[in-house]
C-alpha cells in the first residue's frame, strides 16, 4: 500500500469511526456494515477502535501518571528498607548505572553484621546482566584472601534480581588512604604490596581482574587493603562459570580507560598482565599523587605520544613534586613502573609476585630485576611504539565511541521519553512565543497559556532533574509570564508589576543558573535580558536600591558578554540599555554624580552621533538629554547645554521620521516632547539662562517630598 | 487482551506505541502527548497545534482510542 493510499484510508476509518460515534450504540453497527460496504478489513479496525474507545481517556491517563511514576522510581528511589531473607537494606553506598550497592545489616537470632550487599537496578534487569552477575558471585565463591572482599552470601530478589552479599568495607579508596594518612613512600609501596599479593592470589585461581583503579582498591580503618568489584572479572577456566561468561561487548561497561592496558582499550586477548598493567598506573598514582595520563579529550596525535613517551611516564618526572620524593622516585622506583607499565605485555612483570618481589627488593636496598633502559633498548621501543601509531588511535575512538554506546544506551532507556518532552517542550515554548506574539488573542487567555507552559516545564523539572537547558527555557517562560503581568514597556498587560517583579526574579535566577552551566550566547543574553528586565519593574515600583542592584548584574554580565565581541551591535545594546537604566535610577535617586558616568558610559558604547537607526537615536537623544539634566544639576552649565543641544538636534531630526511610524510609538515621542517642563528647560538651555544646580536639586528633593515619593 | 493490574506497559512500548501513531499521523501523536504528559486543556492544545477546538476533541478520540488498543495488543 503506498502512502497516499495510506493516508486516504486512514481518513476513512476516521470518518467512519466519527460517523458511527454520533450515532446511537444501536444504530452503529448497522451504519458501519454499510459505510464499509463489504470491506471485512475496514470494518473491524473501526470496530476495534469503537470497542476501545469507552475507556480510552481514563486508561491512558492512568498508564501515563503510572509510567511516570516509574521513571521517577527507577531513576530516584531506593530500595533501602527491602528485606532480603536475613538481611535489610539500609542506604545506597553505590551506583554504577544498572549496578547498585546497599549498606545492609543482618539482623536474626543468629548474629548481627554490617554487610554490603550488591544487586542490579530495579527496572534494568536484563538476560545478560543477571549472567554477568552470577558469573561475578561464582568468581567471588572461589576467592578467599584477606585482601579480597569477602562474599557471605547470595540469592534472588522476589522479582528474579540475583544479589550478592559481601563484606562491607568503608569505601576509602587506597589512594586517598594515602593522601589523608601523609604516608611516606616506603610506607606507600608496602601498601601497595598488599594489592599485588590479592591480584597474585586472584590470577592463581585463573581469574583475571580487568578493572584494577584506586575505588576498587579500598583501605579499611584498619589499614588493610580489600581489593573489591569482580563485576568485569574474567575465568579463565569458563567451565567454572555456569552457563559460561557473557561476552564483555554484551554488557558495553565503560572502563576508565587511563587504567585500562592497551591491549584491553584495542579489545585484544586479555591474559594476566593486563591486571600488571593496571597495577602499574595505579602505582604510579600512589607515588606521585597524579595519573600517569589521561586520554580523555586527546586527539589521536597526542594519546599516541603519551602511550609511546617513557619519559613523560617516568614516576620522577611529574611537576610539582617535592625535590625529595623526587629523588627516592628517580632510579629504582621508576623502572619498577615502567616496566609494570610496558605497552609489550610480554616485557612487563610476568606475575603480580615478580612486581612485589621488586618492590621488596627496592624495601632491602637490594639491585630490582627491571631493566635498566639503554639507549638501544629505548630506540628499540621507540620504534615498535611508532608502530603502535594505530594502537593509541584506536584507543582514543574507543574510549569516544565507548561513551557513545553508553549514553546513547542510557537515553534509549528509562529516560528516552523525558528526553523528548524536553525537545517538545522547547519547541512548543518557541512554536508558542511566535503564535502568541502574532495573536489576537486576550492578555489574559495569552497569560493563562504560557502558566501552563510554567507548569508543564516545572513537572518537567521535577522528572527529569535541572537540565540547563531545560532551565534556560523555564527561565524564557517565566520572562514572558512577567511581560504579561505587567512589563513598563509592553503595552498590552494585565497590570500587576508586582506579580510581573516575581516572575522576572525567577526568570533572574534559573537563567543565571543555566548560564552559569552552559555558559554558551543564548544563556548570557537570556540572563542579562532577565536582569534587566528585573531592574526596570524594580524601578518602576519605585524601589531603587533593587533596580540598582539587578542593573548592576546584568551590567557585570553585559560588560564581559561585550568584550568578546566589542565590535557586536546586539551586545553592545545590551550594555547601553543597562547602562542607561542603572544611571536613570541614580538620577532619580538624587546620586546624579554617579548617574552621569553611568550615562557617559553608556553613550562611549554606543558613541555620541546619530545612526538614522531610530531605536539607537532614540536611546541616545534620551541619553544626553537626562546627561544634559544631570549635569546642570552638578553645575556644569556649558556641558550640560551642549548635551541638551545635541538631544534636541537628534530630536527634530526623529520628528520628521515618526510622523510615518506607528501611532504607539508617535504617542510616546510626542508626549516625551509635550513636557512642559522638559520643554521649558531645553528652552532656558538654548538660551543660557540654565538655573544653578543646587536650586534644580532642591527644587527636586521638595518635588518628591510633596508627591510623598 | 486486558490490561492486567499492575503490569503496565514500560515506557520503551508506550514510546514506541506513540511513535507509530506520529507515523501514520503526527497531529493526533502530539495532541495526546500534550494533554497526558503536558497537562495542556483542550483550548491549550488548539493553541498549540493551530487548530480548533472541536478539531483537537475529534484528534483526541482517535488518537486515543488507536493507542488504547494498540498498549493492549502488546500487554508487558
Amino acid at each position: 500500500m503506498n502512502s497516499s493510499t495510506k493516508i486516504s484510508r486512514w481518513k476513512l476509518i476516521q470518518e467512519i469511526f466519527e460517523g458511527a460515534l454520533e450515532r446511537q450504540p444501536s444504530e452503529r453497527s448497522e451504519y458501519i456494515a454499510n459505510a464499509c460496504g463489504g470491506d471485512d478489513n475496514l470494518r473491524s479496525e473501526v470496530e476495534s477502535l469503537l470497542f476501545n474507545d469507552a475507556d480510552a481517556g481514563a486508561v491512558l491517563h492512568s498508564l501515563i501518571a503510572t509510567d511516570i511514576k516509574d521513571l521517577e522510581q527507577t531513576s530516584n528511589s531506593s530500595e533501602a528498607g527491602l528485606e532480603l531473607g536475613p538481611y535489610r537494606l539500609l542506604r545506597e553506598i553505590d551506583s554504577g548505572g544498572m549496578g547498585v550497592v546497599y549498606l545492609g545489616v543482618r539482623s536474626d537470632n543468629q548474629y548481627f553484621q554490617i554487610v554490603a550487599v550488591k544487586m542490579i537496578r530495579r527496572g534494568f534487569e536484563s538476560p545478560s546482566l543477571i549472567q554477568r552477575f552470577r558469573a561475578e558471585r561464582q568468581i567471588l565463591a572461589t576467592l578467599n584472601h584477606p585482601n579480597i572482599g569477602a562474599i557471605h552470601d547470595g540469592g534472588e530478589t522476589k522479582d528474579g534480581r540475583p544479589f550478592i552479599v559481601m563484606e562491607y568495607v568503608e569505601p576509602q579508596p587506597i589512594t586517598e588512604a594515602c593522601a589523608s594518612r601523609n604516608l611516606p613512600i616506603r610506607e606507600r609501596v608496602e601498601l601497595f604490596r598488599s594489592v599485588c599479593s590479592a591480584v597474585h592470589y586472584a590470577h592463581q585461581k585463573l581469574i583475571i581482574h580487568r578493572d584494577i583503579k584506586p575505588s576498587n582498591v579500598l583501605v579499611t580503618p584498619q589499614g588493610l587493603v580489600k581489593l573489591i568489584d569482580f563485576g568485569v572479572a574474567k575465568s579463565l577456566v569458563p567451565e567454572l562459570i555456569p552457563g559460561g561468561i557473557p561476552k564483555t561487548e554484551t554488557f558495553q561497561r565503560l572502563l576508565t580507560p587511563d587504567y585500562a592496558s592497551p591491549e584491553q582499550l584495542l579489545g585484544g586477548e586479555l591474559t594476566s598482565s593486563t591486571d600488571i598493567y593496571s597495577l602499574g598506573v595505579l602505582l604510579f598514582e600512589l607515588l606521585t599523587g597524579s595519573r600517569p595520563y589521561s586520554l580523555t579529550g586527546l586527539s589521536p596525535g597526542a594519546a599516541e605520544r603519551v602511550v609511546c613517551d617513557p619519559e613523560i611516564r617516568k614516576p620522577s618526572s611529574v611537576r610539582g613534586l617535592a625535590a625529595s620524593t623526587r629523588k627516592e622516585l628517580a632510579g629504582d622506583l621508576d623502572r619498577i613502573v615502567l616496566t609494570a607499565m610496558d605497552v609489550d605485555p610480554a616485557r612487563r612483570y610476568h606475575s603480580a609476585q615478580h612486581l612485589e618481589e621488586d618492590l621488596v627488593r627496592f624495601l632491602q636496598g637490594k639491585p630490582i630485576s627491571a631493566r635498566k633502559a639503554t639507549a638501544a633498548y629505548r630506540l628499540r621501543k621507540f620504534v615498535r611504539c611508532h608502530r603502535t601509531a594505530m594502537v593509541a588511535t584506536c584507543v582514543a575512538l574507543f574510549v569516544t565511541i565507548g561513551s557513545l554506546v553508553y549514553y546513547s544506551w542510557q537515553s534509549r532507556r528509562a529516560d528516552a521519553r523525558v528526553k523528548q518532552f524536553q525537545t517538545l517542550a522547547n519547541s512548543t515554548i518557541s512554536d508558542m512565543t511566535e503564535k502568541l506574539q502574532n495573536s489576537s488573542a486576550s492578555v489574559e487567555t495569552r497569560a493563562a497559556l504560557f502558566q501552563s507552559i510554567l507548569k508543564y516545564l516545572e513537572q518537567m523539572r521535577q522528572t527529569s532533574g535541572n537540565d540547563p537547558r531545560l532551565l534556560l527555557e523555564l527561565s524564557k517562560a517565566y520572562s514572558r509570564v512577567g511581560d504579561l503581568q505587567g512589563s513598563p514597556t509592553v503595552a498590552a498587560n494585565l497590570g500587576k508589576p508586582d506579580a510581573a517583579k516575581d516572575s522576572y526574579k525567577m526568570a533572574a535566577a534559573l537563567a543565571l543558573e543555566s548560564h552559569r552551566r552552559l555558559r554558551d550566547d543564548e544563556s548570557t543574553r537570556a540572563a542579562i535580558d532577565a536582569y534587566y528586565k528585573l531592574g526596570e519593574i524594580h524601578s518602576t515600583l519605585g524601589n531603587s536600591p533593587d533596580a540598582s542592584d539587578s542593573y548592576r548584574h546584568a551590567l557585570l554580565l553585559a560588560t564581559d558578554f561585550s568584550r568578546q565581541k566589542p565590535n557586536d551591535p546586539e551586545r553592545k545594546r545590551l550594555l547601553v540599555m543597562n547602562y542607561s537604566g542603572l544611571g536613570f535610577v541614580e538620577f532619580e535617586d538624587l546620586q546624579t554624580d554617579v548617574a552621569v558616568k553611568n550615562f557617559r558610559s553608556a553613550l562611549e558604547t554606543f558613541g555620541d552621533n546619530a545612526t538614522g537607526d531610530l531605536d539607537h537615536d532614540r536611546t541616545i537623544l534620551r541619553l544626553h538629554w537626562l546627561l544634559g539634566l544631570a549635569l546642570n544639576e552638578l553645575g556644569s552649565q556649558t556641558d550640560a547645554a551642549a548635551n541638551l543641544r545635541t538631544s534636541i538636534s537628534i530630536a527634530q531630526n526623529l520628528a520628521k521620521k515618526i510622523s510615518v511610524r506607528p501611532a504607539g510609538q508617535t504617542k510616546r515621542f510626542c508626549a516625551l516632547l509635550r513636557n512642559r517642563r522638559t520643554s521649558r528647560r531645553i528652552r532656558d538651555a538654548q538660551s543660557g539662562g540654565l538655573q544653578t544646580g543646587p536650586d534644580v536639586r532642591s527644587q527636586r528633593i521638595c518635588n518628591r517630598e510633596s508627591t510623598g515619593g | 487482551m486486558d490490561l492486567a493490574v499492575g503490569s503496565a506497559p514500560d515506557s520503551l512500548l508506550l514510546d514506541e506505541a506513540l511513535c507509530r501513531l506520529a507515523e501514520i499521523d503526527e497531529r493526533k501523536s502530539r495532541a495526546i502527548e500534550l494533554k497526558f504528559f503536558g497537562g495542556m486543556t483542550i483550548e491549550e492544545i488548539g493553541k498549540v497545534l493551530g487548530i480548533s477546538v472541536a478539531t483537537v476533541g475529534r484528534e483526541l478520540r482517535m488518537g486515543q482510542a488507536w493507542l488504547r488498543r494498540e498498549l493492549s495488543q502488546h500487554p508487558a
